[in-house]
């Protein structure tokens, strides 16, 4: 097992000072057959409240809120991963991972990809990858050109993308394929942002596939949550009020920083 | 009860005042449309610079369909009725259903009075029906705190127009005392010294200056701090 | 009989005093209008009610067993009654409820199980509502007018009295309180059913909420007074949509809904009026499999009837329907209020044709049912008895035990050619009477 050191910092700064801030934070990565997280320390700043809950799939959530005026919002984690060299995690097959999401619903363009692929393997891990060589030769990774509503459907037909599209484009594939798919969300080694990728379930087990990169996952990969598409793994959520009544959106400018390093 | 939300609070407070409005604005309505008959045509112009609302008003006729039932005129007693419904509507649990029956009431009659030849009688009803109302509000409303936030609405209210349209001191005196005990268990937060100011402007009558009623007023504004 | 007809006036004065109302949308601006009433009640004898109220208070408890098999074991589907794909597919079903376990295991506290008659007298289910089934009110209110403006004809006839509905909501609402008061919270002042919140409120001596009035701290829902007061909230009937519920959970631009309400529900410490992910079991294409249900957990012979459905996904029934397309409904199971249904025998040549293709494209998306020959009501059109087409909404309240209104929303269409008896379409209300001998 590899030893790492991993860092999530993101910091939050609103044009306005807000109010009745709550908020529900997916940051702490959970143990698996796969990793083993460790000396995990967390700061949320500012908060009045904080609780640790979990959800429906056993990742670990912070929910709280802050109800006093402020104007920036931050939150970090840190800790020791242990990860294991390999693509495959233990755990059972959730039914709702065979079917389409809100944002993997085929349409024409993904139906056209589907009908004009030419897929010769049996075993379904060797047809995933089948599946992400055929996206990653013809999709091209471009940043700006889609957003995070961006649905697979749209990613397909505009060929163009960042991870979230790949990712999600291949678990339509997948799904359309006959292979459960689910969507993650996690660090990869190094510097820079979250990144995110595929599992599908072989059968017996879960196996993960990285299609921006072309590759198997393997201990450069610490998993951070999971769900059907983005809707379902999105990190962190607040809802605030600027002084007056309405539940409001204020443009808010954010940076984050994601380390992952040897220890 | 006892614990209710400051988007309720103040429901019940504008209800209170809107209510109030509706009411003595129309007997001031009266008043002035008495002395127009008398070729005081233009009393009106009178009535808008004491409530102090621009005379968008054309003429004596224009004024008295407008200012009585022109839903778009912000100023309108029509639309002070509106608002006292909108206030009321979402308080169905706090004033009970026969208590808002009253504001349905007076808003149905006073929807159906505005093509009437003589709009006195035809709303007469209204006021009739506020007055129930307001009895209603004592025999029906049991959270006492409840009751108090939507009393202080209407003698504050009622204050501020007894100002504006230069009734007695009597009378001034009478709706101040009133509102005191009112506001004071109502839990809205105020400034004490503008209450004990506005006791004794009021009180000390022989001192009394020119504009000392409009003193009030514009300190009325001031008295309520949240 | 002929008395409450003469006094149907009256009861409109009533009903108007009281601004028995629901708001409507047109041209994207918010109006309130009178629900239509008309004073000749649905006479349903004692008998006809008993066979109702066994029927339902089966279906309802199947469902509930459904539900929490569905967010459960799943056994339905393991043993192969139920396909996986009607399940999981549905936008009603929601995977953030899996192992949640509501407080006393109930789901459906409030069920609207829609029925019609049909002309030899046989009922027939036609929906069912376990989402936020609306209507109660409005009998509610009617019957309590009627009595003050038809005395005598209460006394002559045996009718029961509806006006214990409060209470029944109460009871239910108590019995799964975790501690705290009763809130029923409304999306808002603009909402189409808004009379029936703030009177259910008021009847129920419940706190009425709007989503601003409430928050959640530590994963416990407060109602949040002035000056910093706050009052816990042991249940919160809701009436807005799960998919706005809690926008942490749910849709992120919701603005009617509860910041992290989910996470004090999953932590057991706020029971949701009707539990979240309901609609995985009202769903027009699980409605085809409920008499399965009712066998399947109750051992039971399902007591009332569905309307022969058809599913287009089992290629035999698909068959039949693109056959009988003339003569048959077509439901988008997705829609919802008399929206997205179609009557075959209005169809020209091209449309019969245009929908058999989309059925052949899409057969998941529709279910086709048999036209009922309906039993017509007779109300009052301008002075004239006429017939319309009419539905009854039964509401079924699971609490301590599942228990039967004895009334229900009879809801019935003006236009003459239609069979849409919605109220957001123009339809009206009667009372609906149950005999007690």
């Amino acid at each position: 097992m590899r030893k790492l050191y991993f860092s999530h910092c993101k910091k939050l700064e609103f044009d306005t000072p807000i109010i009745s801030h709550s908020f529900s934070l997916r940051l702490v990565p959970t143990t698996d057959s796969r990793q083993i997280i460790c000396d995990l320390k967390k700061d949320v700043t500012p908060t009045e409240h904080l609780s640790a809950v979990t959800d429906e799939w056993g990742t670990t959530m912070w929910i709280g809120d802050c109800y006093y005026e402020h104007d920036t919002f931050s939150y970090s984690v840190s800790g020791i991963a242990w990860v294991k060299d390999t693509p495959y995690i233990e755990g059972p097959l959730h039914p709702i991972y065979r079917y389409p999401s809100e944002l993997t619903h085929p349409g024409k363009a993904i139906e056209a990809i589907y009908a004009g692929a030419e897929i010769t393997s049996v075993d379904p891990v060797t047809r995933a990858q089948e599946w992400m060589h055929l996206l990653y030769n013809t999709m091209t990774y471009e940043k700006g050109v889609t957003n995070v509503h961006t649905t697979a459907e749209e990613a397909a037909a505009l060929g163009k993308g960042v991870c979230q599209d790949y990712t999600q484009l291949m678990i339509a594939l997948c799904r359309r394929d006959g292979i459960p798919a689910r969507y993650v969300v996690g660090y990869l080694y190094g510097e820079g942002e979250t990144h995110a990728w595929i599992e599908i379930f072989d059968g017996k087990r879960w196996c993960g596939l990285d299609p921006t990169n072309n590759c198997m996952i393997n201990s450069d990969y610490i998993c951070l949550t999971r769900g059907r598409d983005y809707n379902d793994c999105i990190l962190d959520k607040g809802f605030f009020r600027i002084p007056g009544y309405e539940l409001h959106t204020v443009s808010q400018k954010q940076t984050v920083n994601v380390t992952v390093r040897d220890l | 009860m006892g614990t209710f939300s400051v988007e309720k609070r103040d429901s019940l407070y504008w209800l209170g005042r809107y209510t109030e409005r509706v009411y003595t604005t129309l007997n001031a309505f009266y008043n002035y449309y008495d002395q127009m008959i008398d070729s005081q045509a233009d009393a009106y112009k009178k009535l808008c610079e004491r409530l102090d609302i621009p005379n968008i008003y054309e003429s004596e006729s224009d004024f008295i369909h407008r200012f009585l039932f022109d839903k778009d005129d912000p100023n309108s007693i029509f639309t002070s009725l509106n608002r006292s419904y909108d206030n009321g509507i979402v308080l169905r649990n706090e004033i009970t259903s026969d208590s808002l029956a009253y504001i349905q009431m007076s808003l149905d009659i006073y929807a159906a009075s505005s093509h009437s030849d003589v709009p006195t009688m035809a709303l007469l009803p209204v006021q009739d029906y506020l007055l129930a109302f307001w009895a209603s509000i004592d025999d029906n409303v049991f959270d006492q705190r409840a009751r108090s936030v939507i009393k202080c609405g209407r003698y504050v209210e009622r204050l501020d127009l007894y100002l504006r349209l230069s009734f007695p001191t009597s009378a001034i005196e009478r709706a101040l005392c009133k509102m005191t005990p009112r506001l004071k268990q109502s839990g809205i937060a105020y400034d004490d010294e503008i209450l004990d100011c506005l006791h004794a402007r009021v009180r000390e009558e022989v001192m009394h200056v020119p504009g000392w009623r409009r003193e009030c007023a514009r300190q009325l504004m001031q008295l309520i701090t949240e | 009989m002929k008395d409450i007809i003469a006094h149907g006036d009256n009861i409109n004065v009533l009903l108007a005093r009281y601004g028995v109302k629901f708001g409507i949308y047109k041209n994207g601006t918010f109006h309130e209008q009178l629900f239509p009433f008309d004073p000749i009640p649905r006479i349903i004898p004692a008998n006809d009610f008993e066979y109702l109220e066994r029927g339902l208070k089966q279906r309802v408890d199947a469902l509930n067993l459904f539900l929490a098999d569905i967010y459960g074991a799943k056994k339905i589907i393991q043993d192969g009654i139920v396909p996986e794909d009607f399940v999981f597919s549905s936008s009603g079903y929601l995977p953030e409820c899996e192992g949640i376990t509501p407080p006393a295991g109930i789901y459906s506290h409030i069920s609207g199980i829609d029925l019609v008659q049909a002309k030899d007298g046989t009922w027939y289910v036609l929906e069912d509502n376990l989402r936020i089934p609306s209507g109660a009110s409005y009998p509610l209110i009617a019957r309590a007018l009627s009595r003050k403006a038809s005395p005598d004809v209460f006394r002559r006839y045996a009718v029961r009295d509806n006006r214990d509905y409060a209470n029944m909501l109460r009871e239910t609402m108590d019995n799964v309180n975790l501690g705290g008061i009763n809130v029923i919270l409304t999306p808002g002042r603009y909402n189409a059913a808004f009379f029936e919140h703030s009177y259910l409120a008021e009847k129920t001596d419940s706190v009425l909420a709007m989503p601003n009035d409430l928050f959640v701290q530590d994963c416990k829902l407060y109602y949040r007074g002035d000056h910093g007061k706050k009052q816990r909230v042991g249940a919160v009937y809701r009436r807005q949509s799960d998919e706005f519920l809690d926008p942490c959970t749910f849709r992120s631009d919701s603005v009617i809904g509860v910041p992290n309400l989910m996470a004090a529900y999953r932590a057991g410490n706020v029971a949701i009026i009707n539990a979240p992910g309901n609609g995985v079991a009202d769903d027009k294409g699980i409605y085809y499999f409920v008499p399965k249900m009712i066998r399947y957990y109750l051992g039971e012979e399902p007591i009332l009837n569905n309307a022969p459905t058809y599913l287009p996904m089992y290629e035999e029934d698909k068959k039949i329907v693109l056959e009988n397309l003339d003569h048959l409904v077509i439901k988008d199971v997705a829609e919802a209020g008399g929206y997205g249904v179609v009557f075959g025998d209005k169809m020209s040549e091209q449309e019969l044709a245009d929908w058999r293709a989309l059925i052949e494209r899409e057969p998941r998306r529709f279910i086709a049912q048999e036209v009922i020959d309906f039993r017509d009501l007779e109300i009052m059109d301008e002075g004239k008895r006429v017939m319309r087409k009419a539905d009854l909404r039964a509401f079924v309240l699971s609490g301590a035990e599942t228990k039967v209104w004895a009334s229900g929303l009879t809801r019935f269409s003006r236009n003459p050619d239609s069979f849409i008896v919605n109220s957001s379409q123009g339809g009206g209300f009667k009372d609906t009477w149950v005999l007690s001998r």
